[in-house]
């Protein structure tokens, strides 16, 4: 009998558990450790933050489903790992800190045979004093924040209904951010949604970035194939903007923000101030800040998790310069390579780099995206590492492991730019693969045959249809696991 | 201040291509061809 632990039930670990309970039969177990029973469909908070979709609708609870899957779930924290076991015990186990209703705060122990890190990020709003929802940005990480974004947004318009002017700024809130796409669907979003209420011309709709250019979205922008010539993403993107009249800002890195006010650096060192009603900012992210403990109780966090709190996996991690990064620095099986039992799924793995080349400003300070894992590989690389356990407890050790590197993976990114079915619109981006790779693909990076982009209610379609199958997926019914991720 | 208003470089579109954008028979077409290419994309993943 062997014991699979999952930590996280996002994208990445509920895909994980899934499939890991469908490949492996009773007796063997499959847990899961998550601090709340509920998975978010997190892709669609935007439209939650925007007042076009309730909480309701992004949400899962994950008891029912984990009963039904034969899943055994313990709400709870995971704060440490002891992969050699604790004093007399030699076994490996992890420290969950329970979360639940019942004997909050309370330790408990869990032994594992295989452990999956899925734990995705800790929004680090502390990163720049003033941002997030407990300072005065707002934020849609969670469906939590994005209903409250929500509540921001729609006083915001009331406001411009009254014939007040609003300044909304949307972005990322420091230099170092991730998940560009996100704040570039929401900017859309909400300007759709402005000229819906009929209060655009009251609007300055203004979009801030740590991207260098419009279009970059953390993985060093892409290229595709337009009426007959081979265009950017920058062009693309500077076009939906400059269509819809929203003003930008790039390689900023926001220092601080005051109630009504951020002030940033951009990459020529100069330093700026703008004056907002709204604000939406996405954090920087880290990882959760789990502990790694020997048997002697010796601190060996350093051994598993890199200073940024991400988990090390089969990457190259040496340091080198931009020019020198290639497409096998990236991890292909996501195992620790100190304990083979060990491995890290979604955004809990550390990359062994960026893609966007780092930029510092004239002043020396970082400003430059970090490496985006969305929401497409996460959920693959959850399969492709469920499967592979699933292989080594079933004794399938003749089967090579399935390898899952993002510089092998395309993904497609529909970024919505309004939700609804007539006139709203989104922008449909594929590309392959994510991770450039300039020797397989020495002009561009990528393959121009899988990488494009489209704007019209088509994207529209695809990403609300993209919607209900994820749901329906997470939910495990009937023939969810033919719906790929 | 760097905010950029307007970059007059950037490509508008014409009032055609937006008809089009919304346009049901024609986006219907572009969603059978977007989900195709994005099945092949998802293949050479998978
Ligand atoms: C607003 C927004 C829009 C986005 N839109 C898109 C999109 O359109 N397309 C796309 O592909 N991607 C999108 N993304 C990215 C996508 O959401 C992420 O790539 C994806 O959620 C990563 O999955 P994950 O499982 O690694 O992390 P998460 O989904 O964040 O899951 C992490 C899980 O770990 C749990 N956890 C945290 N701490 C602990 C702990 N100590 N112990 C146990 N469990 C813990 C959390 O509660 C959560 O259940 C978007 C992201 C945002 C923020």
């Amino acid at each position: 009998m062997a014991r699979v632990v999952i930590l996280g039930a996002g994208i990445a670990g509920h895909t994980a558990a899934l499939f890991a309970r469908r490949r492996l039969p009773q007796p063997h177990q499959v847990i899961v450790v998550s601090p709340k029973d509920i998975y978010n469909w997190i892709p669609s908070n935007i439209w939650v933050g925007v007042g076009a979709m309730s909480c309701n609708e992004v949400v899962v609870p994950l008891r029912p489903v984990y009963a039904k899957m034969d899943i055994d779930f313990v709400q709870g924290r995971a704060v440490e790992i002891h992969p050699e076991g604790t004093g007399a015990v030699g076994t490996p186990r992890v420290i969950v800190e329970n979360t639940g209703e019942e004997a909050t705060g309370q330790r408990r122990e869990i032994g594992y045979d295989y452990l999956i890190n899925a734990t995705g990020p800790k929004l680090n709003f502390a990163a720049t004093p003033g941002l997030g929802p407990d300072g005065f940005t707002q934020s849609v990480c969670t469906y939590e924040h994005a209903d409250k974004a929500a509540g921001a947004f729609l006083a915001a318009v009331e406001e411009m209904k009254k014939g007040r002017t609003q300044t909304l700024l949307i972005g990322t809130g420091h230099g170092m951010c991730t998940c560009e796409g996100a704040a570039f669907e929401f900017v859309l979003n909400v300007e759709f949604e402005l000229r819906r209420h009929q209060v655009r011309d009251k609007a300055r709709v203004v979009f801030i970035s740590n991207e260098p250019e419009l279009g970059d979205f953390g993985v060093g922008g892409m290229h595709f194939k337009r009426g007959g010539y081979v265009v950017s993403s920058k062009l693309f993107a500077e076009s939906l903007f400059v269509e819809r009249g929203v003003e930008w800002i790039t390689g900023a890195h926001v220092q601080k923000v005051e109630a009504g006010k951020a002030f940033y650096e951009t990459l020529d060192g100069e330093s700026h101030e703008l004056a907002f009603d709204f604000a939406m900012l996405l954090p920087p992210f880290t990882g959760i800040g789990m502990k790694a403990l020997d048997r002697a109780g010796q601190d060996i966090t350093a051994d598993l998790f890199m200073p940024n709190g991400f988990m090390k996996v089969d990457a190259d991690y040496a340091k080198k310069d931009y020019a020198q990064w290639k497409a096998a620095d990236w991890p292909k099986t996501y195992r620790n390579p100190k304990y083979a039992n060990i491995f890290a799924v979604g955004i809990a793995f550390a990359p062994p780099h960026a893609i966007t080349r780092p930029r510092v400003s004239a002043k020396g300070t970082p400003i430059s995206p970090a490496p985006p894992r969305t929401g497409m590989p996460s959920a693959i690389i959850g399969r492709v590492v469920a499967n592979n356990i699933a292989d080594l407890v079933l004794g399938r050790t003749q089967r090579q492991p399935k390898t899952a590197s993002m510089a092998a993976l395309g993904a497609a990114c529909v970024a919505s730019a309004g939700a609804n079915w007539w006139s709203g619109t989104a922008a449909s981006m594929t590309m392959y693969p994510i991770v450039p790779d300039f020797e397989r693909f020495p002009e561009y990076g990528r393959d121009l045959k899988f990488t494009f982009g489209d704007i019209g209610s088509a994207g529209h379609w695809i990403k609300k249809i993209l919607h209900y199958m994820f749901i329906y997926k997470a939910k495990a019914l009937p023939m969810w696991w033919m719906i790929p991720e | 201040m760097s905010v950029n208003k307007t970059d007059q470089q950037a490509p508008l579109p014409t009032p055609s291509t937006r008809f089009f954008r919304t346009f049901v028979p024609w986006q219907l077409l572009k969603f059978i061809l977007i989900n195709l290419k994005m099945i092949r994309m998802i293949r050479r993943s998978h």
